[in-house]
């Protein structure tokens, strides 16, 4: 039996992923101008292009990628920027979070009706339930960038608690849609 | 050596000669296994020793001890089937269980090796112990001996293809295989992503595409965008368990069902109906119908008519699971089937009107199949092999691990540190810490796949960190760091941060092969070890005194002026020495002649370098400079 248990550190040291790809630290970014920069800095920093360099050097260009690789992915998926960015602000969001209970209930209460529809087979319920978790996701981040220039535009701390909330309900929807597809 | 430089620069004719270490790109299939190599700027596929473009990837192992490999093999595969292996490649890196749903067509005395802990797959030859890994290691051996022939150049390294959705484990049993095969495996590379390589670059293809890889045994399905000279691969499914033998056994098993032949100890039968049911299928792309057929023990012949359609339903839950897979991998790349530019096919089974009609209407997109779907992805591999060799890369390959990578924490759970998907080579820190008080030691249980629990995923390594001083529980910190390197193979490292300790695996420890196994199998290969090296150290003596005596009698022709006295007498009788030394079996004798032919030839060899950079200098040919002087 495995007995690791996860510990998180002071989350303050990661390194940020906008400086990484030279690109403003805010939530709208330009997801074209992401791909352009990411692939360029890839021809560069791609260890099968530094072929002919000495191993030292390699090993340098390697770690690069690899930062470049990772600030990539996590700036490309909405949620994951949020979260990041979240966390530039001093906002966690930890593992035992807890959430209130009035989401909770709600998480519950739509868990048990999907239930009840996956049970009788009712396909098109499960639809309707399906779309509408879609939508609820769209709208949750739709708010989450208006709450990111909110904060941008008048350092609105509140608004960063707001985004925390959001963001832990998107995860719940998210993982509701996983079993969905399941 | 100095003698090779004599060729003026830029000249291309020479550099043929003087490539005498060639890197191939090796698809390494279930069914056959190809050999291609970049020759003048194209990769071509390799013929074999018969002309053949592919052997078949069976190898027969004889009571004498021998080995033999390809078409003569699968000819023994009815008289012998036990110790005649076939589509080794299902059985690279997986335990019993993971085969036990074709178990009843594998004929083969099959045991687990009881020093692992993921019960890898050892096959008993009437007696004599050997794994798929040495399995495909004589295919390797016995293509490359093929192409070395043909291409007249000794093969030290390759790109080996892989199936995309081949885990840690399959990826390290087949580089161990490549190495066993004596060569350098510059990179394993994913079939699909090979493939698109070998589109983008023969037929100038960009946009997004879908690589369709349906082989003997294996699925694949890639989303990948070419764009600008970067092929970027978005997500990859699969099923490294799902191919076109899985056909041919529906085929032959409806076919002994309504024949009334049981599938135990008929093994004979059983592989003749394999065989059958494959050339039936093979006949399905062509005609409407096909008859299939089977001589019984009792001298009587079975027949049965199979139609399209009866084919269509017979592999239909196959390819039902197909487009669940298919579904699947479309929304990791977040793409829809409008904004896909193209479907490429690849594998033999894609040949198939059942699979490709299926293809195309899944997807609903146009379908590209103008490259052998049965070479592309060796080619593909030989472009890769030049390029790693070369040096220098026009194109740049974005490839990512098929599943993600992680390890057990405290009740079970998977905690994932690396995603599926992620761009390969990519790393991960994570930070855990003791759950008792006075825990002295780590159990690190390393997975892979993408179930919440430990237990659904497949397990990598176990290893345990131990001499953590007692604390109590919580303090200790243990910083576990993850690397995945440009093969898709997983490196681990943990170490316990108050107190330095630091231990590290490669993942290979446990489930390619142990140190034991390589001992076992250099035991093994001892008898033929030496006649092995023998004769690689011939060919290559040999090779390399056939290009050294090319270039000094263009030198002689070419700059003729520049001999002195007796020199052209001496370099002539230097060169009939190695001929007459090459006639013999004995390297040796090749090296000693080629030393003298070497001193002989250095004071002209030196006059021919400086008129060369002369020329070189003033941007003209030696032979304008020869004609002025």
């Amino acid at each position: 039996m495995a007995n690791a248990v996860p510990f998180h550190k002071n989350q303050n040291t990661v390194e940020c992923c906008f400086s990484v790809l030279n690109l403003k630290k805010q939530f709208e970014i330009d997801l074209e101008e992401l791909e352009s920069i990411y692939l360029t800095r890839s021809k560069q920093t791609h260890p099968d292009q530094n072929l002919n360099k000495s191993p030292s050097e390699r090993v340098a260009i390697l770690q690069e990628f690899m930062k470049l690789n990772e600030a990539y992915s996590v700036l490309k998926a909405p949620e994951r920027r949020a979260e990041h960015l979240l966390g530039q602000y001093g906002v966690f969001i930890q593992d035992n979070e807890t959430i209130s209970p009035h989401l909770l209930v709600d998480m519950l209460d739509m868990r048990e009706q999907l239930q009840e529809a996956q049970d009788n087979d009712d396909h098109e319920r499960v639809v309707v339930f399906k779309n509408t978790m879609i939508e609820n996701n769209r709208q949750n981040l739709k708010e989450i960038a208006d709450l990111f220039v909110s904060f941008e535009e008048n350092d609105d701390l509140n608004s960063l608690n707001m985004i925390k909330d959001l963001l832990i309900k998107f995860r719940y929807g998210v993982r509701y849609l996983e079993e969905i597809e399941e | 050596m100095s003698l090779f430089q004599i060729a003026e620069p830029g000249q291309s004719v020479e550099k043929e000669q003087c490539q005498q270490r060639r890197a191939v790109g090796i698809d390494l299939g279930t069914t056959n296994t190809l050999v291609a190599y970049v020759r003048e700027e194209k990769p071509v596929v390799v013929p074999c020793l018969d002309d053949s473009l592919l052997i078949p990837s069976v190898v027969h192992y004889s009571e004498q001890g021998d080995v033999i490999v390809g078409k003569s093999a699968r000819a023994l595969i009815q008289e012998f089937p036990k110790t005649t292996i076939a589509s080794a490649k299902r059985m690279l890196g997986r335990s019993k269980e993971d085969l036990k749903n074709i178990m009843e067509f594998l004929p083969y005395d099959m045991e687990e090796d009881r020093d692992n802990s993921q019960k890898m797959i050892m096959l008993n030859l009437d007696g004599k112990k050997i794994s798929p890994i040495e399995v495909s290691r004589d295919i390797i051996k016995e293509v490359l001996h093929g192409a070395s022939e043909k291409t007249g150049g000794v093969i030290d390294s390759a790109v080996i293809t892989v199936p995309a959705y081949f885990d840690d484990g399959q990826r390290q049993a087949t580089r161990d295989a490549g190495r066993l095969a004596g060569i350098d495996v510059l990179r394993l590379l994913a079939e699909p992503t090979a493939a698109a390589l070998a589109y983008g670059l023969e037929k100038n293809v960009t946009g997004c595409y879908v690589v369709f890889d349906l082989g003997g045994g294996t699925f694949d399905v890639s989303v990948l965008n070419l764009v600008d000279n970067v092929f970027k691969v978005c997500a990859i499914g699969g099923d490294s368990s799902l191919g076109g033998d899985d056909f041919d056994r529906l085929i032959a098993k409806k076919m002994l069902d309504v024949a009334q032949i049981s599938l135990n100890n008929n093994a004979q039968i059983v592989q003749q109906a394999l065989y059958n049911a494959r050339l039936t299928k093979e006949q399905l792309s062509i005609h409407e119908s096909a008859e299939f057929l089977l001589p019984l023990s009792d001298g009587t012949v079975f027949r049965h008519t199979i139609t399209q359609q009866d084919f269509a339903e017979l592999i239909k839950p196959l390819l039902d699971q197909i487009g669940v897979i298919c579904k699947k991998t479309l929304k990791d790349a977040n793409v829809v089937n409008s904004a896909i530019d193209g479907v490429i096919l690849v594998g033999g089974s894609t040949r198939s009107t059942v699979v490709s009609d299926y293809v195309k209407q899944f997807f609903g997109r146009p379908v590209l199949s103008d490259l052998d779907p049965d070479q592309v992805v060796a080619l593909g591999a030989a472009v890769q092999a030049d390029m790693l060799v070369g040096g220098t890369a026009p194109v740049l390959l974005l490839d990512v691990i098929p599943l993600s990578l992680g390890i057990e924490t405290m009740g079970g759970v998977f905690e994932p540190l690396i995603l599926r998907n992620s761009t390969i080579p990519t790393g991960a820190t994570n930070t855990y810490t003791t759950y008792a008080d006075n825990q002295t030691g780590f159990d690190i249980h390393v997975l892979q796949g993408e179930r919440e629990t430990a237990e659904g995923n497949r397990s990598l390594a176990r290893f345990y960190l131990k001499g953590i001083p007692p604390m109590v529980a919580g303090m200790a910190r243990v910083e576990i760091v993850f690397f995945v390197d440009a093969d898709g193979i997983l490196h681990v490292t943990a170490k316990e941060e108050t107190t330095g300790i630091e231990t590290s695996v490669e993942v290979s420890t446990s489930y390619g092969l142990s140190d034991e196994d390589v001992e076992r199998i250099l035991l093994n290969s001892f008898e033929h070890a030496e006649a092995d090296m023998l004769y690689r150290k011939l060919q290559t003596a040999r090779i390399e005194a056939s290009s050294m005596i090319a270039s000094i009698q263009k030198a002689i022709i070419e700059s003729s002026s520049l001999l002195e006295g007796n020199e052209q007498k001496e370099l002539e009788q230097s060169i009939l020495m190695i001929q007459k030394a090459m006639e013999l079996e004995d390297f040796n004798a090749i090296r000693v002649a080629m030393k003298e032919l070497e001193k002989t030839a250095e004071p002209f060899v030196e006059r021919c370098m400086n008129k060369a950079i002369v020329a070189a200098v003033k941007g003209r040919s030696v032979l304008e400079i020869e004609k002025e002087s």
